[in-house]
């Protein structure tokens, strides 16, 4: 699965380094969760589908949402197979495709700061679970895969979530939320192929173990930061309406 | 080799997980209150966003354009550049739209265009006779079923014309109710041109989508 994406991101090369220019050069593609309004408002305007479009979108939302790659650091912190990696990442990928599209075909309507501060809560269990809590507190790792796939369900909630607030056009909703998602998926493996360079040069590193309890615990700072911002985000949409 | 690696080092403590875990909530607090809230949200319990003008990152989309115009007008008598705000750039679903309705006595009709908040529109109809009317809209996350905001209502002697501009202050649909209340037939004629992406009309007991057209 993997092999075939890199495959595919190969033959969209120039439109890779596109993509990741525009992640460091935009500072409104800084933010995690608001589709940037210029692309709001090509959304709004497009009919029919645009399948190019859309997989630009869904790859620049997964390459500069902050919250999904947080949460794909914790998962391959301590994977150093890649078959161990196709399979969480494709387990994650499973998750979050089933609830994009059922989400968006099915017009579930979940409450984006909700669907956000759990996103937030992925990325602390998973650090507490790299720290190895679970296995201290409970004497036993809760299924690692299981829970990356339940997190991969909430994932594509907030995928979902951030479609629906554009107000999709009818005409070629199929077409262009599969494009979003397969975008999606090309802009997951461009960050992971980034962070993994990353880890693999750290791990040859003398006290990369001890160092990785600090990463984690930094891990953890991070996603209560996002839990923090959704569920005041939450309460303030509240107290105006 | 990173096995041994694996073996060699002890693995954590409760007690350092603990501590590591408070310590992440513990900072996360500080940065959600001294930045995060401050920042994105005005909200500044700590007085740190004031201090380091990150509430101002809050208040900037609303704020900027009126202080640059003050700024400029207040500079001299000098002809200024166009303060922000004389024009707001749109999507591109350009669409205009002209229906033509009649109504017998005791009959009422409603037309709506589905806009987003800050899509403008500009709108003129005419009637044959004075027609009691509500300029209204309903937001797409509206509090309650029937819940709907008043633009323009004339509702009692009524009147045969109104001619606008309207920017949608929210996103929903927005439009016209008529209602004749005389005793002869009235024809009304209305004409828009706007950033909307759909119209219907309600006349019975379900609304009938209206073809609009792309602006040529």
């Amino acid at each position: 699965m993997i092999k075939m994406k890199i495959f595919r991101t190969r033959l969209t090369a120039s439109a890779a380094i596109a993509l990741v220019l525009c992640a460091f050069v935009f500072p409104v593609a800084a933010d995690a969760h608001n589709v940037s309004k210029r692309d709001a408002s090509f959304v709004q305007s497009n009919q029919g589908p645009a399948v190019a479009a859309f997989l630009y979108l869904g790859a620049k939302h997964m390459v500069t949402g902050y919250d999904h790659i947080a949460f794909l650091v914790g998962v391959i912190f301590f994977l150093y197979r890649l078959k161990d990696i196709v399979q969480y990442v494709s387990l994650f990928t499973l998750g979050h495709s089933i609830t994009l599209l059922a989400g968006v075909l099915g017009g579930i309507h979940a409450n984006p700061y909700v669907i956000d501060a759990i996103i937030g809560l992925s990325v602390v269990y998973k650090a507490f679970d790299n720290m190895d809590g679970f296995r201290r507190f409970l004497g036993f790792e809760p299924n690692t895969k299981l829970a990356v796939l339940i997190f991969g369900l909430f994932h594509g909630f907030g995928l979902a979530t951030k479609l629906q607030e554009l107000d999709l056009s009818k005409n070629g909703l199929i077409e262009n939320i599969i494009s979003f998602n397969v975008g999606v998926e090309i802009g997951q493996v461009l960050a992971l192929t980034a962070v993994l360079i990353a880890l693999s040069v750290w791990r040859t590193q003398h006290g990369f173990l001890r160092q990785a309890f600090t990463a984690n615990a930094v891990l953890m700072t991070v996603g209560f930061v996002l839990v923090g911002y959704q569920v005041a985000g939450y309460l303030v949409a509240r107290g105006q309406a | 080799m990173q096995s041994v690696e694996l073996q060699r080092v002890e693995p954590p403590s409760r007690k350092a997980i603990v501590k590591a875990s408070l310590i992440a909530l513990g900072v996360a607090l500080v940065i959600l209150f001294t930045a995060v809230l401050p920042a994105e949200y005005g909200i500044d319990p700590l007085k740190t966003g004031a201090l380091l003008h990150l509430t101002d990152l809050a208040k900037t989309a609303a704020v900027k354009p009126e202080a640059k115009a003050e700024a400029k007008s207040a500079s001299g008598a000098r002809p200024t550049p166009a303060p922000a705000g004389i024009y707001t750039a749109q999507s591109n679903s350009y669409k205009v739209d002209s229906e033509d309705l009649s109504l017998l006595p005791g009959e009422a009709v409603e037309i709506k265009y589905h806009m987003q908040k800050g899509a403008a529109m500009i709108y003129a109809w005419k009637a044959t006779g004075n027609i009691a009317f509500e300029f209204h809209g309903e937001p797409d996350q509206k509090p309650s079923k029937d819940y709907f905001e008043s633009y323009e209502l004339e509702d009692q002697a009524g009147r045969d014309r109104s001619y606008g501009s309207f920017t949608a202050p929210t996103t929903g649909i927005h439009g016209w109710f008529w209602e004749n209340k005389g005793k002869q037939q009235v024809d009304i004629h209305l004409t828009t041109a706007g950033f909307y992406d759909s119209a219907k009309m309600y006349a019975g007991d379900k609304p009938d989508e209206l073809t609009i057209q792309d602006a040529k």
